[in-house]
């Protein structure tokens, strides 16, 4: 996979958090680039830092060391207001449950995004009606989260990810609550839409499903111990794991 | 615009939450709305009930300008008024009134007929309701009162002054309807007071006027002069009303918090998703205030809706024609205003300390500990001390001064004592270990999240100091009240007339009396002897003549030695103030000021009686001082007192009077006839306040249940069984509730102290000992008996709860 320019680098991040013992060191130092079209799968045992590392890359959390940069900006130099500005028009975000807001339909979730950012609600609705299209979950528009079976909500959560000009996904364990049968259908998404031009930062437990991925990164004990591409990424033909 | 397309998206997120959800919006329209019916509702009452300055110039002058109190004929009016345009005489006095074996003083008013008229000047000092004015010597009117104790009715005869007169009419003095009152057309009497009319009522006139009469030494009262409006009532109702609203804003912020708390991941998906901060705040408090506006109007339609149906009592609980409800529309404004504010000011906090935990943290559910509360102790004990001083400051004042004082302290110092619970749930928190589990869980949790769970704290003590400060005024009212009383003990009779003697000792055999006595007074010569202290100021009336009989019947036996000892008894009631000079020597004087003796005294207090002392002298001090032993004033036979052992009933009263019946010109008293009623309007108020209170206690205790949920589903994980998890949730609420109550004793009492000083009616600040521990006791088993009822319900239903 060509990666004409980094979307994301992180430069030597590193997470302390405070607690009654003393500091804790969570992360780091590490450093990584992320290109466009990217997938990267990051595995690692319990308490290794993998939602760590996604959530300072995603901008929902701040580091004690290093620096972020996202599509160019440094997120330290980011307002609270342009953070959110970012995760609206740049950002996206998937976890293992819970990803849906329960009292708006799957449209009106994938759309929230662009309404939150000033689109009128026709425009919004329609490019939310696109990007369900792009998940095959266009005909149930109109359904409510809690009339969606698990797999159905991790695909809106992807819609709504890169639903307008949103281009880099952070997910965090997104077929943890799911069978392999919808797993493997969530990661085709995920692969088509990096595909597609989109990039994906992803935490798994699952091999199978990291063998997705462009590269796989190891954590362990808050540093990244193996950076390798991916079975996929060795094979010429682009097309499944 | 970003800001506005994201508010319009974001509270589309808050009412689709709403409509999920309608009982935690229910519950906040709710807790808006109480307050709002509350005040809505007491201020339609207090404008219907309250006396208007003009209602007061009505009673006592009627249509008139001027009243001179002053027995002086016509023409010397015309004289010293030459622009007066009209002048009705009016004699006021006192009658007695007869009727077999029964006698009432009532106040006599004699007036021409027609100067009762629509238009005329003593139009609505009394009215007739039923039959008509008297117009002939023989004929009078009788208020209902009258007629009651009389055994009277119309068209019947009753005894005055030996003569028979006629009852045509039943009167009514729309001010009290209680009253006893007698009307007689003025024919005969000389005018003691005139009701004078002057042709311009809107200049300075009738003042100018009262002041020209007053330098002819006439007691004299212009319109204008009448009727001021009791300052001290205004200012309770803005304390108590201001306070309620205040404690209702605290309820409802622990409300928005805990509903916060669960929507918690929901807050954070939302920041995640890119909601703008800003927007995201305005959405939660737009949802505030929309409940709000619901509650407003729920709130305004049950509390006057309550008034309206109400009203047809009012004049039986203050006794006065009240007339049709009033809606006072500045007040009623000001309470919708009073109830958006409070949501909007319970939102505020809540809705940003949810939207300023990190989004990875509110993502994660989990539930941040707090650190570090001495600084908001000390904060806590500052802002106490604070509102002490603004409360003592303002009591010193008056107006709006005294009012932001007393108000402004209590809310301070409620603000102040909920600061200091989250240290004080640590404290208790490390203090816990030898507790059993339910109640160490209980004490820990609420130690580790005490962010969570001071506001439910705070709200408590808000919400039954409440209570508590009602009990602490209502107490002053009705000791105040209490002095008003009769003087004689429930268990006493007493029997008037020419065979007064003969009637006591017949009464005492038929319902069994213990002790027979005449009352009789100390006579120096032709004048009465009365007491005082040394500084010369007076002590209670003329002194009373007592043996060992009159000890027993006047229910003071130990004295019976002491009078027997040549000293004198001063008798007390247990009402008395009790800071009050208890002098051991007493000096006896004549009714001119001339000194008799100077005699040793015991001070004895009788349970039953009125506060005013009274003064009795034995026989033998009496023979030495040279003084005699007669009737009281103005009567020529003694009266007698009878004490039945236990208190006299309707039925007794009923046979006493049949006896007195016998014998023209006797009659019977009793305390159940004299005393005057409160009415139930005082306690109403105390029994609806102490339900508010319960009320915020289980609405915390609800709180308290939902933030449980997750311990309980733990414990449910780990096998405990149903009762375990029912005492889990009982004991986390009981606890809160408790800490609350005992915190809502001292936040009750500053603002009823401030009010004790206010008050013009120097009502007495005694802390409502029997409130608080029921308070103190009582809140925390009615939050356990309802947070068991709840996890019973809970458990009952089968359903697990999502941790967090």
């Amino acid at each position: 996979m060509s990666v004409a320019a980094p979307v994301l680098e992180i430069r030597d991040v590193g997470r302390v958090h405070a607690s009654r013992n003393g500091p804790v060191r969570v992360l780091g130092p590490v450093s990584l680039e992320v290109g466009r079209g990217e997938l990267v799968a990051i595995m690692g045992p319990s308490g290794s830092g993998k939602s760590t590392l996604l959530a300072i890359a995603g901008a929902l959390d701040r580091p004690t060391e290093g620096r972020v940069v996202v599509a160019g900006r440094d997120l330290a130099d980011l307002s609270a207001a342009q953070l959110a500005e970012l995760r609206r028009r740049t950002l996206g975000y998937v976890f293992q449950d819970l990803n849906l807001l329960p009292g708006l339909t799957a449209l009106e979730n994938v759309a929230l995004p662009l309404e939150l950012d000033g689109a009128s609600l026709p425009a919004a609705r329609d490019e939310a009606r696109a990007a369900l299209a792009r998940v095959k979950m266009q005909h149930l528009a109109d359904r409510f989260p809690e009339d969606l079976s698990g797999g159905e909500q991790q695909r809106v959560a992807i819609a709504r990810a890169f639903v307008g000009k949103r281009s880099m996904l952070l997910a965090d364990e997104p077929t943890g609550a799911l069978d392999s049968v919808t797993g493997e259908l969530v990661m085709r998404l995920l692969r088509d839409q990096c595909d597609a031009g989109g990039t994906a930062l992803l935490v798994t437990h699952d091999a199978t499903h990291a063998a997705w991925a462009d590269r796989v990164l190891h954590l362990v004990d808050g540093r990244i111990v193996d950076a390798a591409s991916s079975p996929r990424a060795n094979r010429s033909n682009a097309v499944g794991p | 615009m970003t800001f506005a397309s994201g508010l319009r998206a974001l509270m589309r997120v808050e009412w689709r939450g709403i409509r999920r959800h309608p009982g935690r919006a229910l519950l906040v329209v709710l807790l808006v709305a109480v307050p709002v019916a509350a005040m809505a509702g007491g201020s339609a009452m207090y404008a219907t009930t309250r006396r208007t300055p003009e209602e007061a110039r009505i009673q006592a002058m009627g249509d008139a300008d001027l009243r001179i109190d002053a027995a002086i004929e016509p023409e010397r009016i015309l004289e010293l008024l030459p622009e007066a345009q009209r002048a009705v005489p009016v004699a006021i006095g006192r009658l007695e009134l007869r009727a077999p074996g029964r006698r009432v003083a009532a106040r006599s008013i004699a007036v021409e007929s027609d100067a009762l008229l629509e238009g005329r000047l003593a139009h609505g000092m009394t009215s007739i309701s039923a039959g008509r004015a008297p117009s002939e010597s023989n004929e009078i009117a009788v208020s209902q009162s009258v007629a009651d104790r009389l055994g009277a009715r119309l068209e019947g005869t009753v005894e005055i002054a030996g003569a028979t007169a006629r009852i045509v009419g039943i009167a009514v003095d729309p001010e009290d309807l209680a009253s006893l009152i007698v009307l007689r057309p003025n024919s005969e009497t000389r005018a003691t007071t005139w009701l004078v009319d002057l042709p311009d009522r809107g200049s300075d006139v009738a003042p100018l006027a009262a002041d020209r009469l007053r330098t002819s030494g006439l007691a004299v009262t212009a319109r204008s002069e009448v009727g001021s409006s009791d300052e001290f009532e205004r200012l309770a109702i803005v304390v108590i009303g201001g306070f309620g609203f205040f404690e209702a804003a605290l309820v409802v912020s622990a409300a928005f918090a805990v509903g916060l708390r669960r929507r918690q991941r929901e807050i954070g998906l939302l920041g995640a998703t890119g909601a703008p901060l800003g927007a995201l705040r305005s959405a939660l408090i737009g949802s505030a205030l929309l409940q709000a506006a619901v509650g407003v109007v729920l709130g305004l339609s049950v509390g006057l809706g309550a008034a309206l149906l109400l009203q047809p009592a009012f004049d039986g609980w203050n006794l006065r024609r009240n007339g049709e409800l009033e809606i006072p529309l500045d007040l009623i404004g000001a309470t919708s205003l009073l109830g958006l504010l409070s949501a909007l000011g319970a939102a505020v906090v809540p809705a940003f300390s949810a939207t300023r935990l990190p989004i990875r943290v509110a993502l994660s559910g989990r539930r941040p500990v707090t650190e570090g509360t001495r600084t908001w102790f000390a904060i806590g004990l500052a802002l106490v001390s604070l509102g002490l001083a603004a409360v003592a400051f303002g009591a010193s004042r008056d107006g709006a001064t005294a009012a932001v004082g007393v108000l402004g302290g209590s809310i301070l110092g409620v603000l102040g004592l909920g600061a200091c619970s989250p240290w004080l749930l640590g404290v208790l928190a490390r203090a816990a270990a030898p507790l059993p589990l339910a109640w160490r869980l209980a004490a820990r949790d609420a130690g580790r999240f005490r962010a969570r769970n001071g506001p439910v704290v705070t709200a408590v003590l808000a919400g039954v100091s409440v209570s508590l400060m009602l009990a602490t005024l209502i107490g002053g009212v009705e000791r105040l009240l209490a002095t008003n009383r009769s003087p004689l003990r429930p268990d006493q009779l007493f029997v008037d007339g020419p065979l007064a003697e003969t009637i006591a000792e017949e009464v005492a055999l038929e319902l069994g009396a213990v002790a027979v006595a005449p009352v009789r007074t100390a006579w120096s010569g032709a004048e009465a002897v009365r007491a005082r202290f040394d500084s010369g100021a007076p002590l209670g009336p003329t002194v009373i003549v007592g043996d060992a009989a009159h000890a027993r019947a006047g229910a003071f036996e130990d004295g019976a030695s002491a009078l027997a000892a040549g000293k004198l008894v001063v008798l007390v009631g247990s009402d008395t103030d009790r800071g009050a000079a208890r002098e051991a020597t007493i000096a006896l004087v004549t009714e001119s000021g001339v000194d008799l003796a100077s005699v040793p005294s015991i001070w004895l207090e009788v349970e039953g009686l009125p506060s005013t002392p009274r003064v009795v002298i034995g026989e033998s001090l009496l023979t030495e001082l040279g003084l005699r032993a007669g009737p009281p004033h103005r009567k020529t036979h003694a009266p007698w007192l009878v004490r039945l052992g236990r208190d006299a009933t309707a039925n007794d009263v009923e046979r006493a009077v049949a006896i007195a019946a016998s014998s023209p010109g006797s009659s019977v008293d009793a305390d159940l006839l004299l005393r005057a009623e409160t009415g139930p309007i005082l306690a109403v108020i105390l029994v609806l306040a102490l339900v508010t209170g319960v009320v915020v206690v289980l609405v915390a205790t609800a709180l308290t249940s939902i933030e449980s949920a997750a311990d309980a589903h733990v414990l449910n994980l780990v096998g405990a069984a149903p009762r375990v998890l029912s005492m889990h949730s009982a004991a986390r609420a009981a606890y809160l509730a408790a800490l609350g109550a005992v915190l809502a004793v001292p936040a009750g009492m500053i603002p009823s102290y401030g009010l004790v000083q206010l008050s013009s009616a120097r009502l007495e600040f005694a802390v409502p000992w029997r409130e608080i521990v029921l308070v103190v006791f009582g809140m925390p088993a009615v939050a356990f008996a309802g947070a068991w009822f709840m996890a019973r319900v809970e458990s009952a239903r089968g359903r697990s709860r999502p941790v967090g």
